[in-house]
């Protein structure tokens, strides 16, 4: 006996994919269109694709939803606090040739990390929003001379290099994310 | 200002009138659009949804039937607030048009 149910694997995607609201009525009408229309026309095999095509164009509206969120971004800037505090006081305690520079680095790692989240925390104020986007280049160009300096010196020094690419995605993501939460936190309210 | 597809949404959601739910309202979408993979169904729930958010639409659940696995199917509704919305944006478009010659003399 062939399966009518729609792909489970899909199905389970789909469901993820939607909000809360959406999960029921609209996996319940792909499933409805699925059954009655595009099993008969197309068979099993297209049938299959084609909830799979259908699956997928929920992806952006996701990854969307998740970044107006500013959940990622807001775990990436605890991180990359956490990270230059301690990296900042390990200087200051250990006191190496040069560590100056290094605690100010820190101060700007975590500063702009705090920054970012007052912004997102306070977005109708448009000077924080924009002292965050210039920060966000700040850090930028941190994480930027980090990495040169880690791949082209005698040692590869592994947790540089991963606050470097944390720093450049959050970067990424400050700039992504900032002036759209407020434009989503401004319709919801 | 409405966009240009939140427009097209709402007008399948009018011209739906009763029946308008996602699937449907995808469907007269892609029949308006006259290419059915252009318009993919995330795009048009996303919008329903926004519109929705902005008070331009509103919804009503209704039981799920065992044809679509007992899930629930949302109905939408053109609201006055979208209906003004939808009527600005025509008034702005007709002023625009207004007085021009089609097609426009362009230079090479």
């Amino acid at each position: 006996m062939k399966r009518t149910e729609p792909p489970y694997l899909p199905d389970c995607l789909l469901l993820f994919l939607l909000s809360a609201r959406a999960r029921e009525t609209v996996s319940g009408d792909l499933y409805e269109e699925f059954l009655d229309v595009k099993l008969p026309e197309l068979g099993q095999l297209r049938a299959h694709l084609w909830y799979m095509g259908q699956v997928l164009s929920f992806v952006p509206g996701r990854i969307e939803a998740v970044l107006l969120q500013g959940h990622a971004l807001r775990l990436l800037c605890f991180c990359t606090a956490l990270a230059g505090g301690w990296h900042g006081m390990m200087d200051i305690l250990l006191r190496h040739p040069g560590y100056r520079s290094q605690v100010v680095i820190a101060a700007t790692i975590v500063s702009q990390a705090a920054l970012t989240l007052t912004a997102l925390r306070f977005h109708r104020y448009i000077s924080l929003r924009a002292i965050a986007m210039v920060g966000s280049a700040a850090i930028l160009w941190l994480a930027g001379i980090a990495l040169k300096a880690t791949i082209g010196g005698p040692h590869l020094e592994g947790y540089v290099l991963l606050i470097a690419l944390a720093l450049i995605v959050q970067a990424v993501l400050t700039v992504l994310t900032i002036p759209r939460a407020r434009v989503a936190r401004g319709k919801s309210a | 200002m409405l966009g240009t597809f939140e427009q097209i949404v709402l007008l399948a959601v009018l011209s739906l009138d009763e029946e308008a739910y996602g699937r449907a309202v995808l469907r007269a979408v892609q029949a308006a659009s006259g290419d059915d993979r252009s318009i993919s169904a995330g795009a048009v729930y996303a919008t329903l949804d926004r519109v929705e958010a902005k008070g331009l639409l509103s919804s009503r659940i209704e039981k799920g039937t065992p044809a679509r696995g007992g899930r629930a199917r949302r109905f939408y509704r053109l609201t006055q607030t979208g209906a003004s919305a939808l009527s600005d944006a025509r008034k702005t478009l007709e002023k625009m048009w207004h007085g021009k010659r089609w097609p426009p003399e362009v230079t090479a």
